[in-house]
Formats: C-alpha cells, structure tokens, sequence
C-alpha cells in the first residue's frame, strides 16, 4: 500500500481518446516540477549543511546579483508561458463546443439530490419527444463514437466526473453546461460527485459503462422498454 | 517603567481595563489578536482532527462526542452533516478567526509601528475598534454552533443555490462575516496609513524590513479584495430571508418543493466570492513570507538577497492575484475562453513565487546559519512553500484541472500553503519576536524539536493527498465505501488520521514552551539575534511609547556581515557608516 507513496503520482490508464493528451501534459508537468523540486529542495539541504554556522566563518557581504535573478526569473517565465501555450489548444479542443467533433449520441444529464439522470433521445434522435429513455445513475455508451453531454440540474450544483474518462464538468440549475468523450476501452467507470451538494453528497455515485456498439444496442432496447418515462 | 509618557505625550493607561481590555495601544492589541487567533487555531484544529476521525476510522465512534454532540454524533458515531458543518467550520474558523488574525493582526499590530520607528499605530482607537469587532464576529460565528440546526454546513466557499436554502446556521455565518469585514476594512485602512505616514526619520519606503512590507502590501489586498465578500454575503443574505434572487435561477426545485425564484446565477456568487478568495489566499501566505524573509536574513548573517526584487515580487504577487480568480471555476461552466485567460495569468504569478524561493535561497547561500528554531521553522516553511508552488501548477493548467479539480490534490496542494507556508510563518514569528513580545526567551532546544516533529508529521499528513487526488479522489466526501476503488486505499487515510493526531498532540510542546517561558523564561536581552532592525533596540518589552526618543534610520535593514566590520550586524539606526 505504501509503495503508491511514489508510485501513486501515476495516473491510472485513462479510456478515452484526448485522454493520453491530458496525461502526457499531467507527465510533463510532474517531470518539470520534478526538477525543479529536487534542485530547490538539495539547494536548501546543501546549503543548511555547507552554511550552517561555524566558529571565525564570516558570512559573505553580497545583496545579489542581477545576473543570478535574471536567470532565474526568465527561466521560469518561459517554461510556464510555454506551458500554458502548449495547454491552451488541448483545452479549446476539449471545451470549446464549436471544436467538438459531430457527435453519434447526444445525451442529457440532469443532476438532483443526489442521483443522476441521463436522457437519450430514442430512436427519432429528437429530445422532449415520447420515446425518450430516461435512466438513473447507471449510463451506457458505445465504445468508439463520439458522444455529446449537456449537463444541468434542477436544484443545487453537482460535479459530473468521470475520472476514467477524464472528464469534469459541474451540473448547475439554470445553464446547461456541453462536454463531449470518445471513449476508447471498454468496461464500467464510476462517476463521482465532486461538488458538495447536501447530506447525501457522498452516495451521489453513477457508473457509465463503455460497450461495442452491438452490446449498448441491445441494452438501449432493453433500457426503453424499462423507460421511468 | 519609569516614563509613562510617551514622547508625543500620550499617557500610559493607569487601569486594567484600560490597559489589558480596552486597550489603545498597538502592542496590547497585537498580542490580544495573537492569543484570541490562537485559541481559534487550537478550535480549528480540534475540528481538524473530528474531521480526519471520520476519514481515517469511519465506523469507530468517538464516545466523548456523544455527550458532546448528541445531535450529530450520537453515540460518538459521526453523521453525514456534521461532518459537512465540520468542514465548513473548520475553514471558516482557520482562515478568518485564526490564520489572518494572528499573521495580520497579531503580528501586523505588534511589529508594523515598531519596525518603522513610530509610537503606535496612525489611529489607536479604530485599531481597538477593530480588534473588538472582530472579536463580536467571532462571538457570533461561535454562537451559531449553538442554534438549533448547528453551524453553517455548505461549505466556506458556500456557494448556493445549496448555501441559499441551508438551515439558520448559515445566516449567523454571514451576519458573522459582515462584521468581520467591517474590522479587516478597519484594520487595513490603519496599516496603510501607519505605513505611509508614521515612519522614523531616514526609514524610507525601501529600507522597511520584509515584514512590514508584507503586511502593507496584505493590507492593500484585504482592503479591494474584501467588500467583494462582504456584497456577495449580504445578497446571499437577501436571497436566503428576502426573497430576492441574486444567485437563484427560475425552475429550482429542491427536496420536492418548487422554489418561485427567477433571474438569478449561481456563478455569479463564484465570481464574486473567488475575486474575494484568491487574493485571500496571498492575504494568508504574504505576511508569512516577510517574517520568513527577516528570520532567513538575520539566522544566515547575510543580507537578503536581491532585496528589491523581493518587494516588486510581493507587488507581483498583489497585482496577479486579482486576475486569477477564475481558476477556481475552470470546470464550472464558465466560458472556456475565460478559463485560458484565467490560466495564462495563473501560470504567471507562480514567477514572483520562485523569485521568492531562489532569492530566500540566495540569502543562505554562503551565509553562517545558525539554525535556531526560528530558522528552523524558515527553513521548513521554504521546502513546503516549494511543493505546495509546484504543484499549483498542475492545477493551473487547464487540462490537467480536468482530472484534479475538485480532488484531494487541491486539499494537498492549498495545506502546504496554509499549514506548511502560514503555520510555520506563525511558529517562526513566535519563535522570533516572543523575546521581544514578553521579554523571556523561549527554549530552544525544545522549540527545535517541536519543529522537526511538526515538520515529518505535516507531511505525513498532507502528501499522502497528492496521492489520493491522483487516484482521482472527491473532496468532501463523509465516507468513500461507496467507491470500491477509493475504499481500497483506507491504510492511506488511516495512517494519515494517526499522524494528524501525533501532530495535533506535538503541538503540547509549543504550548509548554510558550506558557513556560512566559512566567519562568531567562529574561531576554533587548537584542537577543544580533538583528538589525529597529525593534530590537528598545527593551523587551517595548514600553509604552517604544522609544525612548524617535529612531533615525540610516540604512537599510538586512546589512550583516560587513566585510570592514568587526562585528557581523550593524543596527539601523548606527549613525557610523562602517
């Protein structure tokens, strides 16, 4: 268990298709800071054991150098400005809705204490019509396509999370919110609460599961007739 | 005390209630912020630990609770909202009651007057007015622990629609943090006076110590960033018992029941309470810097590094901190645009924080450390400050957000500021100015101790946070057995509870030390560190006026180990030039 102690700064294998892109830039970021953690920290350990104070050693009179904070300013500044850069068209790729991709499923999530809904559009791929199929905390989804979420909620605000899937959107009453996930691996993924939402905040748990498209046929068929609508 | 007038020809209080209660002077009032913050660090802290119980042995019941808190322990088993009012609480008590009151009005009050050569602060009775409207703050915030539905329980971040249809508790939470922003408006109106007007002949703005331009620069910061809290408490209030919607938008229903509320936005409170919260953030961490700063330079005989770009960095730092806000809410529905801009400005001001870390660096290099427990606490504060930096800036880019938000990552990341960066600012503060304060030293080789400990066992706690954010775990969740997969990793969490325990407990040691030296400490030189700055050259403690006649000031405040000196300080107000 306490292995993970360094172990544990890996994330597990994300499911979707951006999700390698957001881990790269989680390994890139953990290798930067990485560096410049054990520069820092061995400066300050080497320097509070070759200082430390000694009988007739006078300190040396000095209240800078310009060169030195140049540097370290500069370095910094660009590393990152480079970052940020470099995050800036992921992100616009993942929340921009104009950049998302054309979506095969549409699906309407609808936050209350403290379950989810999730809203297909049925077979005439039109919401608000009688053969929606609404389903509570349990989703499906095909493995492979593209899949738009509008998320709302009707009371308080909740936190749509999908570690696997990694995606992360809150539910608030009032706007509806766009996220969208092509999943790549197939299985059962929790979705977790993360906004604090009242007394049951923490049994707010849904599970989407990622299956070929011939299974999520075969359970969206089932899921209609079984319809809470 | 043979002078009881001060050279401007103030009386020296005759009364006790004069004296000690309603007290006009800076120093009176200074220690009453600093024992009345500690006694709410003490209470955070005891929130803390109920909060880890409940993580780290989540069946085990706590019988003492029970007779405490029959309503939400019963038995001493811990219910859900109890433990979301223990959270709530718990960082309401910490930043408001207790963090900024020690670092700003503790600290502030006490050092700011004496570091720059003046008798008291530009107005003593607001200062008084100050302190004790904090004080009827606190009193309310306490009370509410009292109404029938307990404290406020939607977190300190409250946002609504949940915080707007919350039981009474929130209300006396916001009445509570009205007045506190009355106070902190008054307090930082009368630094930033003080500052600007009351300095000793030849103590130009750029030879103050660290301290006191942090505690300047926090006011400036408490004084724009706080009335934004105060107006969006004061809406929240008129949406809670006025019926108006301010954050409340139409087709709300709650627990069944159709709320007839239109136009309002939920994120608009976000708005206004993170243009509030972060620079809150930097209120706390500032002044801990600039008492870190003067302990690093006056321990490692060495003058602070790159002094100036120390002091545009915490304008930096000021500045930047108004325009991050939205971090806070990259995943909050607000416009994805806004959450680049928000990030670039982000990344940005982690630059003034590395400067600061280099420079503190800088200023031990080739330095003659003497690691007293002052230094000692410094030097943790630095490597902590260095890890909560870093990984600031996994939550600052966007993406990388997306996993993390929300997560225990960010309850790791914001600890090492605030424990890390603040508590230990606090404890070097004590360990530093407590000769001055009460004119005993403190025990050093047990001072020295309580830190090493403090220091393995804060990060016993607090690392393992990073961890469980990287598994992707929920903040706030009363208990994990729902997710299997979070379940797993209960060794983590109970270890970690074990260790918040031990370091709760280590803190006996500061206690001891500190009443101990109190009454039975040996009496304290007026200079015991060998310091340069002006504090230090009036007795400990200080009199009523500070000093005996005005203090000139002829140099800067960080000038050791002059090479054509024989002796490796030279005090601020020495009129020789070597």
């Amino acid at each position: 268990m306490f292995s993970k102690f360094l172990s544990g700064w890996l994330l597990s294998p994300s499911a979707s298709s951006f999700g390698p892109k957001i881990d790269g830039l989680y390994n890139l970021i953990l290798v930067i800071t990485g560096i410049a953690f054990v520069l820092t920290e061995a400066a300050l350990i080497f320097f509070s054991i070759r200082y430390r104070r000694r009988p007739g050693k006078k300190a040396y009179y000095s209240h800078g150098n310009a060169r030195a904070e140049i540097i370290w300013t500069a370095v910094p500044t660009a590393i990152l400005i480079y970052l940020g850069f470099m995050s800036q068209n992921l992100w616009s790729q993942l929340r921009v809705p104009k950049n998302y991709p054309k979506p095969a499923l549409t699906i309407k999530v609808q936050a209350e204490q403290w379950l989810w809904h999730f809203r297909y559009p049925g077979p005439d791929g039109i919401f608000g019509t009688e053969d929606d199929i609404v389903v509570d905390n349990a989703f499906h989804v095909p493995v492979g396509q593209p899949v738009h979420f509008e998320i709302s909620s009707q009371d308080v605000i909740h936190g749509f999370y999908i570690p696997a899937l990694r995606i992360h959107q809150d539910a608030v009453p009032g706007m509806t919110s766009t996220l969208w996930v092509e999943p790549t691996h197939v299985g059962a993924y929790d979705v977790r609460c993360t906004q604090f939402c009242g007394t049951n905040h923490y049994q707010m748990k849904g599970e989407v599961t990622v299956e070929s498209p011939d299974e999520y046929k075969a359970w969206l068929a089932n899921a209609k007739a079984s319809s809470t609508f | 005390m043979s002078q009881t007038i001060s050279p401007s020809g103030h009386h020296a209080p005759q009364t006790f209630i004069r004296k000690w209660v309603f007290s006009v002077d800076h120093k009176v009032i200074g220690l009453q912020y600093l024992f009345t913050g500690i006694f709410f660090l003490l209470f955070g802290g005891v929130l803390a630990m109920l909060i880890r119980w409940q993580l780290g042995f989540p069946t085990k019941a706590v019988p003492f609770m029970g007779v405490l808190a029959p309503n939400g322990m019963p038995d001493g088993h811990m219910l859900p909202d109890y433990y979301h009012m223990l959270f709530t609480m718990h960082a309401t008590i910490m930043i408001f009651f207790a963090v900024i009151p020690i670092l700003v009005g503790g600290f502030g009050n006490y050092l700011v007057p004496l570091m720059i050569g003046a008798d008291d602060m530009a107005f003593p009775k607001l200062n008084m007015a100050s302190y004790w409207t904090y004080f009827v703050a606190s009193a309310v915030m306490l009370f509410s622990f009292f109404v029938g539905s307990g404290a406020a329980k939607s977190g300190w971040f409250a946002y609504p629609p949940l915080s707007a249809v919350e039981a009474t508790g929130q209300t006396y939470w916001i009445i509570s943090l009205i007045i506190l922003g009355a106070s902190s408006i008054m307090g930082s109106i009368n630094f930033i006076t003080t500052v600007l007007n009351l300095r000793a002949p030849g103590m130009s703005l750029f030879r103050m110590p660290m301290t006191v331009w942090a505690e300047f620069v926090t006011s400036v910061l408490l004084l724009l960033a706080l009335p934004s809290l105060t107006v969006a408490v004061a809406c929240l209030l008129m949406d809670r018992v006025a019926g108006t919607s301010f954050f409340l938008p139409a087709g709300l229903i709650i627990g069944g029941n159709t709320l007839e509320r239109s136009g309002g936005q939920p994120l608009l409170w976000q708005h206004l309470f993170w243009f509030f919260g972060h620079p809150e953030v930097y209120i706390v961490i500032m002044p801990a810097m600039g008492i870190v700063s003067d302990v690093i330079s006056t321990c490692a005989r060495r003058p602070l590094f790159g002094y100036r770009s120390m002091v545009y960095a915490l304008w930096g730092i000021a500045g930047l901190g108004f325009i991050v806000w939205g971090h806070h809410m990259f995943v909050s529905g607000m416009n994805p645009t806004m959450g680049t801009t928000f990030m670039m400005s982000t990344v940005v001001i982690a630059v003034p924080s590395a400067i600061k870390t280099f420079n503190w660096l800088g200023t031990m290099w080739r330095g003659s450390i003497r690691f007293d427990s002052a230094m000692l606490c410094a030097a943790g504060f630095i490597s902590m400050f260095i890890i909560g930096g870093l990984t600031g800036i996994f939550s600052a880019v966007t993406p990388v957000d997306i996993y993390i938000h929300n997560t225990y990552f960010v309850i790791g990341h914001f600890h090492f500021m605030m424990v890390g960066g603040a508590l230990f600012g606090f404890l070097a503060g004590i360990y530093f100015w407590f000769p001055k304060m009460f004119g005993r030293l403190m025990n050093e080789p047990l001072g020295k101790i309580h830190v090493v400990i403090t220091f393995v066992l804060f990060n016993c706690v607090f690392y393992p946070m990073f961890i469980l954010g990287a598994a992707g775990e929920p903040r706030r969740l009363f208990d994990v057995s729902m997710y299997p997969l979070l379940h797993e990793l209960q060794p983590i969490r109970a270890f970690m509870t074990v260790c918040a325990l031990l370091m709760f407990a280590a803190q006996a040691l500061f206690f001891f030390n500190f009443f101990w030296s109190l009454f039975r400490g040996k009496k304290a030189p007026s200079n015991p560190w060998e310091s340069n700055t002006l504090e230090w050259t009036t007795t400990s403690p200080p009199p009523f006026y500070n000093y005996e006649k005005v203090p000139t000031v002829y140099r800067g405040p960080y000038e050791y180990s002059h090479p054509r000196r024989s002796i490796d300080w030279h005090p601020q107000t020495d009129p020789a030039n070597v």
